[in-house]
C-alpha cells in the first residue's frame, strides 16, 4: 500500500467515489405507481384514514400565499354586494413578512390506501358532515385524490398526465370551523359574488418571494396580481359548512415560469369555468 | 388555528411544494435518486446492491408518506435522506454484523487524467479507504458522505444535520485525522 495520505489526498479520495446506480435500481421500481401513466392506471388512491392533516397541506396545494382584501369589485353574475371581504382582508400594503417556518422532515409511518374511489357515503362517514360534491367537472379534469380528517375533506381535480402545466383545482369543505381568513396585497382585486344565492368572494392573484431562504428567519413576498392563482371562499349558512376552493393554472402559477402561452392552453379555466364549477355543486 | 398562524403556515416561496401527484413524485424522484443512492451507497460502506435496495426502499416509503410532506425539493431531498437513514440503521441492527467486503467497481472514480496504472491504485485506495470508513462513528460517516460524496457545503450540513458550522469543520478534520490513523494501523489487515 502506498504512503499514507494527507488530509488533502483523503479528501481527493473521498470525492472521487461518486457511485450511481445501476440499470436494476430502475428494474426494481419499474411497477412503481409514480411510473404509472394515468392511462394504465384508471383507480385512484385515495388515503383510507388520514389523521390530523397539517395546515402545510393546504400550504402544498398553493404556490404563494394568497391572501385577501380589497373591498369592491363589479359584479360578473345577478347580484353585487359592496362589502368588505370577510375572508380576504387587505393587507396595509403590498409587501409583507414572515417568520419563515421551514418544512420538517415528516416521520414515516405505514398509512393504507385504498385503489378504488370512495363512495360519497363513505368519505362523508370519514369527516363526519354531510356535504355535496361538485356536479360539472371542467373538461379534461377528474378527480384524482381525496383526503379526510375529521370535520374536514380536501378534493383534488387535476387533468392528469396530460397536462405537462399540472393545473388543479383544490377544494377544502370544513365543518364547525371557525370562519378563516387570508390577507391579500392591498391592490389586490376581491370580487363579492352571488351565484345561485350563493355570496362568494373570489381573488386572483398571490403573495410572491424571490429567495426562499429566509434572512434572520423572516421572508419578504409582494403581492402580484398576475399570479395565476384564483381563491373563491363562501360560508353555506344551512348546513354550518365552509368551502375554500384554489385555483392554480400551473404548477408554479406565475408568468415568469410559464410564459405567456398558460391562458390559452387548453385546460385553462376562465373565472365563468371556475364559477360555473362553483355552481354545480349542490 | 388562528388566521395568523394559518397565514404563516401558508407563506411558501414560488417553488413546487407537492409531490402529491405521480408526476411531481417521479419529477422528484428524476432529480434526487442519485444523491440518495449515493447517500445510502455511501453509509453503507460500498455496496451497491445493498444501496440500490435502500435507495427502492427509500421511494417506496416516500410515495406511501407523500401526502404528510410538504416542502420545496431541497427539502423533500432532506426528508428522503431521513427515510433512507433508517432503512439503514434497521438494517444494521437486523445483521448485527456490518459485511467489510466492498464493491468499488460499480461506483465512477472520477479520475479522467490519470494513467491507467494511476486509476489502479486510485481504486486500490477508495476500496480501502471505504472499509476504514466501516471503523468510525455512524455520525462522522455520514459528515463525510454529504461532504465529499455529495459535495454539500459545510452551512448545509450543518443546517441539515442541526449543528453549528464550525463543529462540522472540526468534526471533518478530526475524522480525517482518524482516518489516517486508521489507515496506518489496518494497512497490514486490509490490504
Amino acid at each position: 500500500m502506498t504512503q499514507i495520505p494527507d488530509d488533502k489526498q483523503l479528501e481527493h479520495l473521498l470525492s472521487n467515489i461518486q457511485a450511481t446506480p445501476s440499470a436494476s435500481l430502475h428494474d426494481k421500481l419499474a411497477d412503481a405507481p409514480w411510473h404509472q401513466s394515468e392511462e394504465d392506471n384508471k383507480v385512484v388512491e385515495f388515503p383510507k384514514k388520514r389523521q390530523q392533516i397539517p395546515i402545510a397541506r393546504m400550504a402544498a396545494a398553493v404556490a404563494v400565499v394568497l391572501i385577501a382584501a380589497i373591498i369592491f369589485v363589479p359584479p360578473v353574475r345577478t347580484t353585487a354586494q359592496q362589502i368588505a371581504s370577510w375572508f380576504f382582508p387587505p393587507a396595509a400594503s403590498n409587501t409583507r413578512s414572515d417568520s419563515y417556518v421551514s418544512a420538517e422532515p415528516t416521520a414515516f409511518a405505514p398509512q393504507t390506501y385504498e385503489n378504488t374511489v370512495p363512495a360519497l357515503a363513505d368519505i362523508q362517514r370519514e369527516v363526519g358532515f354531510t356535504f355535496a360534491m361538485p356536479q360539472r367537472i371542467p373538461a379534461g379534469y377528474h378527480l384524482t385524490d381525496v383526503t379526510t380528517q375529521p370535520n374536514m375533506v380536501q378534493l383534488w381535480y387535476e387533468m392528469g398526465d396530460s397536462d405537462p402545466l399540472e393545473r388543479h383545482i383544490y377544494i377544502r369543505i370544513e365543518a364547525n370551523a371557525p370562519t378563516q381568513n387570508m390577507e391579500v396585497g392591498k391592490d389586490a382585486v376581491v370580487e363579492t359574488l352571488t351565484v345561485d344565492d350563493r355570496t362568494l368572494d373570489y381573488v386572483q392573484g398571490g403573495w410572491l418571494t424571490t429567495d426562499a431562504t429566509a434572512n434572520d428567519g423572516v421572508v419578504t413576498s409582494t403581492w402580484d396580481n398576475s399570479v395565476q392563482m384564483v381563491q373563491i371562499a363562501w360560508y353555506d349558512d344551512a348546513q354550518g359548512l365552509q368551502y375554500n376552493l384554489l385555483y392554480q393554472a400551473a404548477y408554479i402559477p406565475h408568468p415568469a415560469y410559464y410564459g405567456d402561452g398558460a391562458p390559452e392552453q387548453a385546460g385553462y379555466l376562465t373565472r365563468d369555468d371556475l364559477l360555473d364549477f362553483v355552481a354545480s355543486i349542490p | 388555528m388562528d388566521a395568523s398562524t394559518w397565514i404563516r403556515s401558508l407563506a411558501m416561496p414560488v417553488t413546487p411544494t407537492s409531490y402529491v401527484s405521480k408526476q411531481a413524485f417521479s419529477t422528484l424522484y428524476q432529480a434526487t435518486h442519485i444523491a440518495v443512492y449515493r447517500y445510502a451507497y455511501g453509509l453503507v460502506g460500498g455496496h451497491p446492491q445493498e444501496a440500490e435496495d435502500i435507495t427502492a426502499e427509500t421511494y417506496t416509503k416516500a410515495w406511501t408518506a407523500r401526502h404528510g410532506f410538504s416542502g420545496d425539493e431541497t427539502d423533500a431531498l432532506h426528508w428522503l435522506f431521513t427515510i433512507a437513514k433508517r432503512i439503514v440503521i434497521d438494517r444494521w441492527r437486523k445483521q448485527k454484523v456490518r459485511p467489510m467486503n466492498v464493491d468499488i467497481d460499480n461506483a465512477i472514480v472520477s479520475a479522467s487524467d490519470a494513467s491507467p496504472e494511476e486509476r489502479a491504485a486510485i481504486k486500490e485506495q477508495s476500496a480501502y479507504l471505504l472499509r476504514l470508513l466501516h471503523k468510525i462513528d455512524d455520525d462522522k460517516r455520514e459528515i463525510l458522505v454529504l461532504r465529499y460524496q455529495l459535495n454539500w457545503s459545510i452551512n448545509r450540513i450543518a443546517e441539515y444535520l442541526g449543528k453549528k458550522p464550525n463543529t462540522i469543520t472540526v468534526t471533518i478534520r478530526r475524522t480525517l485525522d482518524e482516518l489516517r490513523r486508521l489507515w496506518q494501523l489496518h494497512e497490514k489487515d486490509l490490504s
